[in-house]
């Protein structure tokens, strides 16, 4: 888990630029606005925040050593 | 000391060859990201467009509109005489062969009466001419740019429908998927027809034969109005209430908008039509308007997949500046692209058409039999 969800965030953060730019170059296309987009973005943030708190908790244990 | 970093070392490197290298790493990360992007594809073109377009039922429409009955050519002989008998001319002036009084069609049928004949059909090649309807096609071709305009005079509103791409009639709102322009247009007997505001795409303001599915607002809004106006809109100057109090007969929600007040050329379009995908050279289908009863319907050719096939397709500008050159007053895009699609006599026109369409714009010699709410029938 530790290793995998870095990988998860940066790939999901990568996808949803990705996204992004289709979004600006043919709006009609409605990339950001389904619920096909907003379920998996809303998986993204939870998932950001569980690894920002495991990184946080990760610092403050190498701080404690 | 020495001895124990002997032992750290070689399980240092042990560890280290377990490492992925970082290229691996990028990799199988792009590998992901490609993935990820395929599963979004597959929902959002596949799935998601099943779910949302194919299996959601159509919301009860409310009626907006409806077209006061048109005196029809079987009645109106009928009140003719009764209008001719007041007048003294006729008494003191009487003829050996009474000419009989031309009957005239609908709203504008008088107002155009030399555009109309008086019952029978004349049709060619390129043109349709009969009681209610008068239509001309031209194939315009200019250097790297072919394009189509249907000139079309009507006698009454009731002439000018428009058509969801599946059922019976004029179709079911948000049923089913697109479906080919000409297939649609022999479905309704349409002498000419193009397609409309791809409204699946967007479920804007959609409010067609009098009847309101949809009201969120999307883009630029053309409406045309049951006394044969039409007028647009920029999404942030419509006010939805008063249009639709104003009972609209058809609204579309794509655009832009393409005319100012004053009718000339807009240099500026809100919305997404300054989006650079969108606006150079290309496929264009739009409807401009001149004065209630005459408007025409235009197909521009343009590349298929880049791919030159002898017009390149305008842009809104240019598309803008053919309407006020030819004396339109307001002039609206309907979805273009590969969507831009037209069909003249239920036969297909264009060449560069690939995507079917889910609504499509009318003229017909028929009159628009209006979809009916289920519900509000078997309420009332």
């Amino acid at each position: 888990m530790k290793k995998i969800l870095p990988h998860i965030c940066l790939d999901m953060a990568v996808i949803f630029i990705v996204l992004w730019v289709l979004d600006r170059f043919n709006g009609a296309m409605q990339f950001l606005s389904r619920d096909v987009f907003k379920i998996p973005f809303l998986i993204f943030l939870v998932l950001v925040i569980v690894e920002s708190v495991m990184l946080i908790a990760r610092q403050r244990r190498k701080k404690d050593r | 000391m020495d001895a124990m970093e002997e032992k750290e070392i070689p399980q240092k490197r042990k560890h280290r060859k377990k490492r992925m290298s970082v290229g691996k790493m990028v990799v199988l990360d792009l590998l992901a990201i490609i993935v990820g992007l395929n599963v979004f594809a597959l929902f959002h073109h596949v799935l998601d467009y099943w779910d949302i377009h194919l299996g959601t039922t159509a919301p009860v429409p409310v009626v907006l509109a409806t077209l006061p009955p048109e005196p029809t050519a079987e009645a109106a002989p009928v009140e003719t005489p009764q209008q001719a008998e007041p007048t003294p001319e006729t008494d003191a002036e009487p003829s050996p062969e009474p000419t009989p009084t031309r009957v005239y069609s609908g709203m504008w049928g008088e107002k155009f009466a030399d555009k109309f004949t008086e019952g029978e059909v004349i049709q060619t090649e390129n043109s349709y001419q009969s009681a209610n309807v008068n239509i001309t096609l031209e194939r315009i071709e200019e250097p790297g740019l072919v394009y189509f305009v249907a000139d079309v005079y009507i006698s009454d509103l009731q002439y000018f429908g428009t058509a969801f791409a599946t059922g019976e009639g004029n179709g079911e709102y948000n049923v089913g998927t697109e479906v080919q322009i000409d297939e649609i247009a022999r479905r309704v007997n349409a002498i000419v027809a193009i397609n409309g505001d791809h409204y699946k795409l967007h479920n804007g303001i959609v409010i067609r034969n009098g009847l309101l599915y949809s009201e969120t607002p999307y883009e630029d809004v053309c409406a045309l109005y049951t006394d044969g106006t039409l007028e647009t809109y920029t999404k942030d100057e419509l006010d939805l209430e008063a249009l639709k109090s104003a009972a609209p007969w058809q609204v579309w929600s794509f655009g832009p908008g393409l005319l100012d007040a004053e009718g000339h050329a807009k240099t500026f379009y809100d919305s997404q039509s300054n989006v650079l995908s969108i606006n150079p050279k290309n496929p264009r289908c739009a409807i401009g308007y001149y004065e209630p009863g005459h408007y025409c319907l235009v197909k521009v050719e343009g590349n298929r997949w880049g791919k030159f096939i002898g017009s390149y397709g305008m842009t809104f500008s240019e598309l803008a500046a053919m309407f006020e050159a030819r004396g339109c007053v307001r002039a609206y895009a309907f979805d273009g692209g590969r969507s831009a699609a037209m069909s003249w006599m239920g036969e297909f026109l264009s060449t560069n058409y690939d995507r079917g369409s889910f609504d499509i714009v009318y003229i017909a010699d028929t009159p628009v039999v209006a979809n009916t709410p289920k519900s509000a029938e078997s309420e009332g």
